[in-house]
């Protein structure tokens, strides 16, 4: 590649193309945010989704937040995000570190048991009897212990443990280090990237369940708030005469977007700490498989 | 029966759609059901209704009649009597698995109303509250548990406002609920006035297997119509009621002007759903005593496409109006359209939505005949009488009894304490009275929304709230329809098909995929014989031939 730098008109149209790529993600994100703080008649006006508001009102916010509803399923929410990505952390790495071991016990079987998950998923019906026969039926762990291990943050965890250097196992083996000792001295420590970006996985795979929570959990005290969420965008369309009478509240639009901006913040409050290892972790398995 | 001897078939195993893995598994409850699973339509057309005894505890302003038309009121009664001095149940549990359009409601912990709601039921109700847009996926593991509450409402909507069972649901009913025949038929109602106070059509609509097998949660016959803009028709200068096809189009144009953002209506399905009627097309089904022949495939339906594709043409249809989950409502009330087809119950929605001040007024418009001379008849709610029904799970005579006096709590009619406080709460808490109409304070609107409402309803009535001259003119639109409005004859005669059960979303679906496409003009209008054949393929003809089997019988 030559150093000198393209042309003008290069740049140019790669700017615009960039410029509309951004567009396409931002306009959408400041949308939702500006709908959540506009007002019933600009919303009406402009066809439900405001750009720019002309006035700003924390209605909506106000409306969710004294229910009581959101601020309990966002509780629940956080506690299945953390208790579940701990619990995943912790098992995926256990399990992809025995199988990246050459000599652990049962290790080829417990591998095909693995990757046959890759293949092969339990339907609806037979996950429902399962949860039933534990007992877990409207317990926060039906939410958890079905998806607290995925086979492919397995096969990409066992790949990367492979590629450690077996010197750097050995030389702690020579100083006396236990297979627990390496585990958590050795090779954590070195795993840093992949573990925070296959933590961010299941943290957002947490956070955004609600399948699992719509079958499982009957009392909607115990909803996480994505299932609140859907509830006040999927019905939508269906709010009749129920909500007869209620000029009072803020609009159902800017409801929606409200709780769309509630959901989708702890997210993203997250992502800059983990950015930085994001790259380089994704990057794990896509050439060594 | 546990579901683990349940035969597993094909089906079950290689589907991924909920429902008919719960179908399959209903097909195994069936067998043990099957003595008193006589689902026939002869057996059904035997049952003897609840009694019909209309309540004298409240008046209502404008009476109803017996082909359906609904009593309304113009203000809610300023003192309304009691009916029940004390909880009709004395303690205890009850579950129940409810569906509701709205949010979910706060939890009973910092919910007031429904503590409130214990407290003057006499009991722990417990609900299990599914929002109906993911009512199939949870009703098919509710049964594949075999876990049952009390009190299931085992018809769903779906998200286009069709309401259809579940596969095998008669069957189901025979085997895990109660057939309440001997505490409703006849007489035997008299015991719950309140639901003896239910018309017996929507009675009709429980009746499966020789029994009656649930309460009904009444609704008005009326369906969809074709809602206008009386405020701003008016001041256009257009005369509101086109009395021809050729005089609605022209009525189209005029109001139509698309740089000042305004258009005819916000859809095209809305239009193709009036101009049907002006043709004379059938609702849903057409049984000519020996034949069945489902709406898509008459040559009415051809000509109203054909009609809708040149008002598209014109350009008097919204722009946007095939986008998904468009906010036609919106449009509707902002101006941007004249009119707009919804439910009657939209009606009162509209006016506490609305944004044009007090001027603000809607009423609905009346298909004309096609080619003039007087009014077309006007299509019947495809869900007969009813929105839903409850049943109730296989329990002891007194258990059931209890039950029923709880439903008939839950059935209060229209302007007493008990429907006031059901519906909307209690008075400086969860409402407020204004202009002679209960107004939702923010903690009302967030906390009554339980779901009780489709257990059982009292009968449905006109009413919106704090607008009496809306409530006269809703009066006024279904008294004018309803005398001459045709229903479907499938759901007048209460049949139920297995396959259309199942497959009415699909099938329906494919109609109106097509019928956008060559709406649009994505495809010609030629592409309606595809998909016709496809229609009758997928499921239709094996609709038609059970539906038809019914029909036979009742001849």
């Amino acid at each position: 590649m030559r150093g000198s730098a393209p042309a003008v008109t290069v740049r140019a149209v790669k700017g615009v193309l960039l410029t509309i790529c951004c567009a396409l993600v931002v306009v959408p994100f400041v949308g939702i945010i500006s709908t959540s703080l506009a007002t019933r008649t600009q919303i009406v006006n402009s066809g439900g989704f405001v750009i720019i508001p002309d006035e700003v009102t924390f209605a909506a916010y106000r409306a969710l937040f004294t229910g009581g509803v959101v601020p309990r399923a966002v509780g629940v929410s956080v506690f299945i995000t953390l208790v579940g990505t701990a619990l995943s952390l912790a098992s995926t790495t256990l399990l992809a570190y025995g199988l990246s071991r050459p000599g652990s016990f049962a290790h080829r079987p417990v591998l095909m048991v693995v990757v046959g998950a890759l293949l092969f998923t339990p339907g609806i019906i037979p996950g429902y009897l399962t949860i039933d026969l534990l007992g877990l039926i409207d317990s926060y762990w039906a939410v958890i212990l079905p998806v607290v291990v995925s086979a492919f943050n397995v096969v990409i965890l066992r790949a990367f443990f492979m590629e450690i250097p077996a010197e750097l196992v050995e030389s702690a083996r020579i100083d006396g280090a236990s297979d627990g000792q390496i585990f958590g001295r050795i090779v954590l420590p070195l795993s840093k990237a992949v573990l925070s970006v296959i933590g961010l996985f299941y943290a957002v795979g947490y956070w955004n369940a609600f399948f699992g929570a719509l079958l499982y959990l009957n009392d909607s005290a115990k909803w996480p708030i994505q299932l609140v969420l859907r509830t006040y965008v999927v019905n939508q369309q269906q709010l009749g005469v129920d909500q007869v009478g209620t000029a009072e509240l803020p609009p159902q639009e800017a409801l929606q977007m409200a709780i769309l901006v509630i959901s989708i913040v702890p997210i993203l409050l997250v992502y800059p700490f983990i950015q930085r290892h994001f790259s380089k972790g994704v990057l794990v398995g896509a050439v060594k498989g | 029966m546990s579901y683990l001897h349940q035969p597993i078939n094909r089906r079950t195993l290689l589907s991924g759609a909920t429902a008919l893995a719960a179908g399959s598994l209903l097909a195994g409850c069936g067998d043990d059901g099957a003595a008193r699973n006589d689902n026939s339509s002869k057996a059904n057309k035997d049952v003897k209704l609840p009694a019909y005894v209309p309540s004298t505890v409240v008046k209502p302003d404008l009476p109803p009649d017996a082909n359906g038309l609904l009593a309304a009121f113009l203000a809610y009664p300023s003192q309304p009597p009691q009916q029940f001095t004390g909880p009709p149940l004395k303690g205890g549990t009850v579950s129940a698995f409810v569906l509701t359009g709205s949010p979910v409601p706060p939890p009973k912990g910092n919910n007031t109303f429904w503590q409130e709601l214990d407290r003057r039921l006499g009991v722990d109700l417990q609900l299990t509250i599914t929002p109906s847009a993911e009512m199939a996926t949870k009703f098919s593991t509710l049964i594949t548990g075999d876990d049952l509450p009390d009190l299931i409402v085992p018809a769903l909507f779906l998200p286009n406002g069709v309401p259809a069972g579940i596969g095998n649901l008669p069957q189901w009913m025979a085997t895990k609920c109660t057939d309440l025949t001997p505490h409703l038929s006849g007489d035997a109602v008299k015991e719950y006035p309140n639901l003896a106070n239910i018309p017996s059509a929507a009675w009709r609509q429980c009746v499966y297997n020789g029994g009656i097998y649930g309460v009904p949660v009444h609704r008005g016959v009326a369906g969809t119509l074709m809602f206008r803009r009386d405020d701003l028709v008016a001041k256009l200068g257009v005369d509101p009621d086109p009395k021809s096809f050729a005089e609605f189009r022209d009525f189209c144009r005029k109001v139509t002007d698309a740089k000042a953002s305004r258009w005819a209506i916000v859809n095209a399905g809305g239009l193709m759903h009036l101009i049907q009627q002006m043709v004379g097309a059938p609702n849903g089904w057409r049984w000519d005593g020996s034949k069945l022949t489902n709406v898509v495939e008459t040559e009415e339906f051809r000509q109203a496409l054909s009609d809708v594709v040149a008002l598209y043409k014109d350009g008097v249809v919204h722009p946007d109006s095939f986008a998904n989950n468009a906010p036609v409502k919106r449009w509707f009330n902002a101006g941007e359209a004249m009119l707009t087809a919804d439910r009657y119950t939209a009606w009162p929605q509209f006016y506490a939505e609305n944004i044009s001040g007090p001027e603000f007024a809607i009423s609905g418009m009346r298909p004309p005949k096609y080619d003039g001379g007087g009014w077309a008849p006007t299509w019947q709610s495809g869900a007969g009488s009813i929105n839903n029904f409850t049943v109730f799970k296989k329990a002891d005579e007194g258990r059931v009894k209890d039950l029923l006096k709880l439903c008939d709590y839950l059935a209060a009619p229209f302007g007493t304490q008990e429907w006031l406080f059901r519906r909307y709460g209690q008075e400086g808490t969860h409402y407020t009275m204004q202009n002679g109409g209960p107004v939702y304070t923010q903690a009302g609107a967030s906390q009554t929304v339980l779901g009780i409402r489709y257990i059982v309803d009292a009968p449905d009535t006109i009413f919106i709230p704090g607008r009496p001259q809306a409530s006269q003119a809703s009066y006024d639109y279904q008294k004018s329809i309803i005398d001459t409005s045709v229903p479907d004859p499938t759901v007048a005669n209460g049949l139920f098909s297995d396959e259309w059960s199942r497959k009415q979303p699909v099938l329906g679906q494919l109609v109106l995929n097509g019928q956008n496409d060559i709406i649009a003009g994505r495809q010609p209008p030629s592409h309606l014989d595809e998909v016709i054949k496809n229609w009758r393929a997928q499921g239709g003809d094996k609709v038609r031939t059970e539906f038809t089997e019914q029909l036979q019988t009742l001849r």
